[in-house]
C-alpha cells in the first residue's frame, strides 16, 4: 500500500477576536507582554486541538504571535527599522521594515513558539520560517544597495532559525517565498538563497509560493534545493498541473485545494476533483494536501470549514484510491537536489 | 515645468493619524455602517490627500486613487462582460488585484470614472479657493485596453478579440471625460513593458489598441504612462503613432526608456517618474533636475513641455514617506524651471554643481570661497569635503 496525500495547513490562522483586541491593547501599552503571551498561548492550543480534532497529518501552530509574516522576523533581527502602513490589497495593510544596517539574527526567533506547539500534540507540528527573498522583497533597503547582498545575509540568518528547529526536532521546515514568483530572473537568487537555508538541514524542507506567474517560474523554480515544493493550485484553477505532463514535477508537492481569499467555503467534491488531477501527474506520496495560503484573511468559522473539506477531501480520495497516512520519515529527500529537467545537451 | 502623482497616493493615515479608512471598510463589511457613510469617509480622505499634493506644490493633481481597490477591477466591473474572480500579483509588487474574467465580449455601458473626477475636480478648486491659488487641474487615470486585456483572464473571448473590444470600450470611457472637462487624461499601460523586442504580434495588437482608444481624441490631452519597467520592446511605433499629448516613463525601474524618450516626437510632452516610489530612500534632487534638462533638451522639446513625477504609483509607499517624496519632487520641478545656471546653483546643493572636483574631493563650497554665495546646503558640503580629505 502506497501512503500519501498528508493534509497540512500552509501557516497562518485567523486569530480569534479576544486576542485581536488584546493586541491592538497590547500595542496602545494598556496590556503587558504576559497576558498577551497567555491569549496567543491559549489561542495556539485551541488551533492545535482543532486540528487533532479533524485529523489533521502535519499541524501548524497557526501563527498566534505574528502579524505580517516578513515584518515579524524584521522585528527580531537587527539592521531593520519597521516603517509604516502600506496596503496589499483590499483593506488589507501590513508595517513594511526598512533595511538600515547589516541585518543578523541575534537571538531564535520562532523556537519557543514551536516548541510550546510541539508540546501540545504527537503529530508533527512545521516549523515555519519566511524566506530570505520575501523579507527582502518586502522591506525597503535603505543600506545594502544590492538585492543578492541583502537577500544572501538574511539567508544566513534564516539558515540559523532552521538549524535550531531542526535540532529542537522538527521534521518539517517551511521557508515561505510568496514574493518568488514575482521576477523570473531573480529565481536563480531564491534559489541560491534557499541553498543556504536549507544546507545540512535534516528535516523535510518545504517552500511556499503563491499568487505570481507560475507558468512562467515553471520549471526553473525546481531549482529551489528544497523537498516540497507547496503552491496555490484552487485560485489559479490548477492550471499548472498540466505543465507536469510536459515537464515532471521531481519534488513533492503541497497541494492548494481551497481558495484562501473567497467567503465561499468549496465543495469536498471541489477539492477532491483537485488531487485527483495531481494524481493524474504525482505519485500519493509526493503529493500533500492544503489550503492555497495562509487561512488568517478568513474568519475563525470559514478558516475550520475549509480545513474540513481539505481533510475531509483527501481522505475520500485516500479510500477511493487504497492510500495510507502513515508519514514519511525524517530527513531530506532525493527531490530536494533535483532541479529542473534539463535538455539532454545540455 | 510642474510635478504631479503618477496616480495613487498612500490611503494610509500620517503618524500618529487615526486610520479612518480603513475602520469604516471594516464597518462597511460587517454592515454597521451603509454604503453613502462610507463614501462620505472617502470623500474625507480624496480631500486630505488632494490638499496634501497642493499644499507640497504639486500643480496637477489626482484623487489619490484612495476609493479604488485596484484600477482593474474598478474599470472591468464597470463595464459590461466581466466578473472578478481571484487574486493576482500586480506585477513585481506585493499588492495584489482581483483578476476580471471576460465572461462575454466587453461593453460600455455607462461612465466609470466620470464622478470620481468630477468630484476630485470640485475639491481641488474649493481647497486652491480656501489658499487663495488658483484651481489646479485634476487628471484621471483609466488603465488601458492592452493592460486590462493582458491581466484580465479572456476566457472564451481569447486575448487578442478582448484587448481590441476593450480599446473600443474605453474610448467611450475617455470621450465621456473629456465631455465632463477633464483636462488631462491619462492612460496606463505598465503592461506595455511586457512585451519583448521580437514580438511583433504583440507590437501590432499594442499599436491597434492604442490607436482604437484615442480614436477621435485628438484634441484632448490624453498622457500615456508606462511604468514598472521599460517599453523598449513595445518601440516607438506603438508609443508615438496615437495621437498623445505626453508620455510619462518610469525612469527608475526602466532606465532604457531614455532611448524612447529621445525619439519622442518634438511636440510631445515628457513626464520624467524619477522619484523611486518603491523605495523609501529620499531622491537625489540634482538627478531629478538633470533628467528635467536631458528630456527638454531631447527633440528640442523645451522645459515648457516636461514635467516630474514619481516612478509609479505612491501606494507602494507610507504615507510619511510619500509625502516627503512629492514634496522634494515639487521642490526638484521649481528648480528644474529656472533658467538662469547661476541662479540655479545658488538654490542647489552646490556638489551638484560642481561634479567633478566634488568628485575628486577638490570642491570648495561657494560659500568658502571668495566673494561666493552662501547656500542652505553649505554645511552639508562642507562635512562632505572634509571627508573626502
Amino acid at each position: 500500500m502506497s501512503n500519501g496525500l498528508w493534509t497540512t495547513s500552509v501557516g497562518s490562522f485567523p486569530k480569534p477576536p479576544e486576542l485581536i483586541r488584546a493586541r491592538a491593547e497590547h500595542a496602545a501599552g494598556r496590556l503587558g507582554d504576559e497576558e498577551l503571551h497567555e491569549l496567543e498561548r491559549r489561542a495556539t492550543e485551541d488551533w492545535i486541538r482543532f486540528q487533532e480534532e479533524i485529523g489533521v497529518d502535519i499541524l501548524v501552530d497557526g501563527e498566534m504571535y505574528r502579524g505580517d509574516m516578513a515584518t515579524y522576523f524584521a522585528e527580531e533581527m537587527t539592521g531593520f527599522e519597521i516603517g509604516g502602513l502600506v496596503r496589499s490589497y483590499g483593506n488589507r495593510y501590513y508595517r513594511k521594515p526598512i533595511a538600515v544596517g547589516a541585518v543578523r539574527r541575534t537571538h531564535p526567533i520562532t523556537l519557543d513558539a514551536w516548541k510550546f506547539a510541539q508540546s501540545l500534540t504527537a503529530r508533527p507540528v512545521k516549523g515555519m520560517l519566511t524566506g530570505p527573498y520575501t523579507i527582502a522583497d518586502w522591506s525597503f533597503d535603505e543600506h545594502y544597495g544590492s538585492r543578492r547582498e541583502f537577500v544572501l545575509d538574511l539567508a544566513r540568518a534564516i539558515h540559523e532559525e532552521a538549524m535550531d528547529l531542526a535540532a529542537a526536532g522538527a521534521q518539517f521546515i517551511q521557508v515561505d517565498e510568496p514574493a518568488a514568483s514575482a521576477r523570473m530572473d531573480e529565481l536563480p537568487l531564491v534559489a541560491e538563497a534557499m541553498a543556504i537555508v536549507t544546507d545540512g538541514l535534516n528535516a523535510h524542507a518545504i517552500t511556499h509560493i503563491c499568487y505570481g506567474d507560475f507558468m512562467q517560474a515553471y520549471p526553473t523554480m525546481l531549482d529551489i534545493p528544497v523537498d516540497q515544493i507547496d503552491l496555490e493550485m484552487a485560485n489559479s484553477g490548477y492550471d499548472l498541473l498540466d505543465r507536469f505532463r510536459d515537464i515532471p514535477f521531481t519534488k513533492a508537492i503541497g497541494l492548494g485545494v481551497v481558495d484562501v481569499h473567497s467567503h465561499r467555503i468549496e465543495s469536498v467534491d471541489e477539492a477532491a476533483d483537485g488531487i485527483r488531477r495531481a494524481l493524474e501527474v504525482l505519485p500519493p506520496e509526493r503529493v500533500f494536501v492544503d489550503p492555497d495560503c495562509g487561512l488568517k484573511t478568513r474568519t475563525v468559522e470559514e478558516a475550520k470549514d475549509k480545513l474540513r473539506v481539505v481533510v475531509e477531501a483527501a481522505r475520500r480520495v485516500r479510500e477511493e484510491r487504497g492510500i495510507g497516512d502513515v508519514l514519511p520519515g525524517r530527513g531530506s529527500t532525493p527531490g530536494r537536489s533535483l532541479g529542473a529537467p534539463r535538455p539532454a545537451s545540455a | 515645468m510642474f510635478a504631479s502623482l503618477v496616480g495613487a497616493y498612500p490611503r494610509t493615515p500620517l503618524p500618529g493619524q487615526p486610520f479612518r479608512s480603513r475602520s469604516a471598510h471594516a464597518r462597511l463589511e460587517r454592515g454597521e455602517i451603509d454604503e453613502a457613510a462610507f463614501r462620505a469617509v472617502q470623500d474625507e480622505l480624496v480631500r486630505e490627500v488632494m490638499a496634501e499634493q497642493l499644499d507640497a506644490g504639486l500643480q496637477l493633481l489626482t484623487d489619490g486613487q484612495v476609493r479604488w481597490d485596484d484600477q482593474q477591477t474598478v474599470i472591468a466591473s464597470g463595464l459590461r462582460g466581466f466578473e472578478i474572480t481571484g487574486l493576482l500579483r500586480y506585477f513585481d509588487t506585493n499588492t495584489y488585484f482581483r483578476q476580471p474574467r471576460a465572461v462575454e465580449v466587453p461593453r460600455w455601458e455607462s461612465s466609470i470614472t466620470v464622478t470620481d473626477w468630477l468630484f476630485a475636480h470640485e475639491t481641488a478648486a474649493a481647497l486652491a479657493d480656501e489658499r487663495g491659488l488658483e484651481a489646479p487641474p485634476v487628471k484621471q487615470c483609466v488603465v488601458g485596453p492592452y493592460t486590462l486585456g493582458w491581466l484580465s483572464d479572456p476566457g472564451e473571448i481569447g486575448r487578442e478579440r478582448l484587448v481590441l473590444a476593450l480599446a473600443e470600450a474605453l474610448n467611450e470611457e475617455l470621450h465621456a471625460l473629456r465631455a465632463a472637462g477633464a483636462p488631462v487624461i491619462q492612460l496606463d499601460e505598465n503592461a506595455l513593458t511586457l512585451i519583448a523586442p521580437d514580438d511583433d504580434a504583440e507590437r501590432r495588437l499594442a499599436g491597434d489598441a492604442l490607436r482604437r482608444v484615442m480614436q477621435g481624441l485628438e484634441d484632448t490631452h490624453v498622457c500615456l504612462s508606462v511604468t514598472m519597467g521599460d517599453a523598449v520592446g513595445a518601440g516607438p511605433d506603438v508609443l508615438f503613432d496615437a495621437p498623445f499629448r505626453s508620455h510619462l516613463f518610469d525612469l527608475i525601474a526602466g532606465p532604457d526608456n531614455w532611448e524612447l524618450i529621445a525619439q519622442a516626437p518634438h511636440e510631445r510632452g515628457i513626464v520624467c517618474g524619477v522619484a523611486n516610489a518603491r523605495n523609501t530612500m529620499p531622491d537625489d534632487e540634482s538627478a531629478m533636475i538633470r533628467a528635467a534638462h536631458y528630456a527638454a533638451s531631447t527633440q528640442a522639446r523645451g522645459l515648457e513641455r516636461v514635467a516630474l513625477a514619481p516612478s509609479t504609483s505612491l501606494e507602494y509607499l507610507p504615507r510619511d514617506r510619500a509625502k516627503a517624496k512629492i514634496e522634494a519632487l515639487a521642490e526638484a520641478a521649481r528648480k528644474a524651471a529656472i533658467t538662469d545656471p547661476e541662479e540655479l546653483a545658488r538654490q542647489m546643493d552646490s556638489r551638484a554643481v560642481d561634479i567633478r572636483s566634488a568628485a575628486v574631493g577638490r570642491h570648495v563650497p561657494p560659500s568658502e570661497g571668495p566673494g561666493g554665495p552662501t547656500t542652505s546646503a553649505a554645511p552639508a558640503a562642507a562635512a562632505a569635503q572634509g571627508s573626502a580629505r
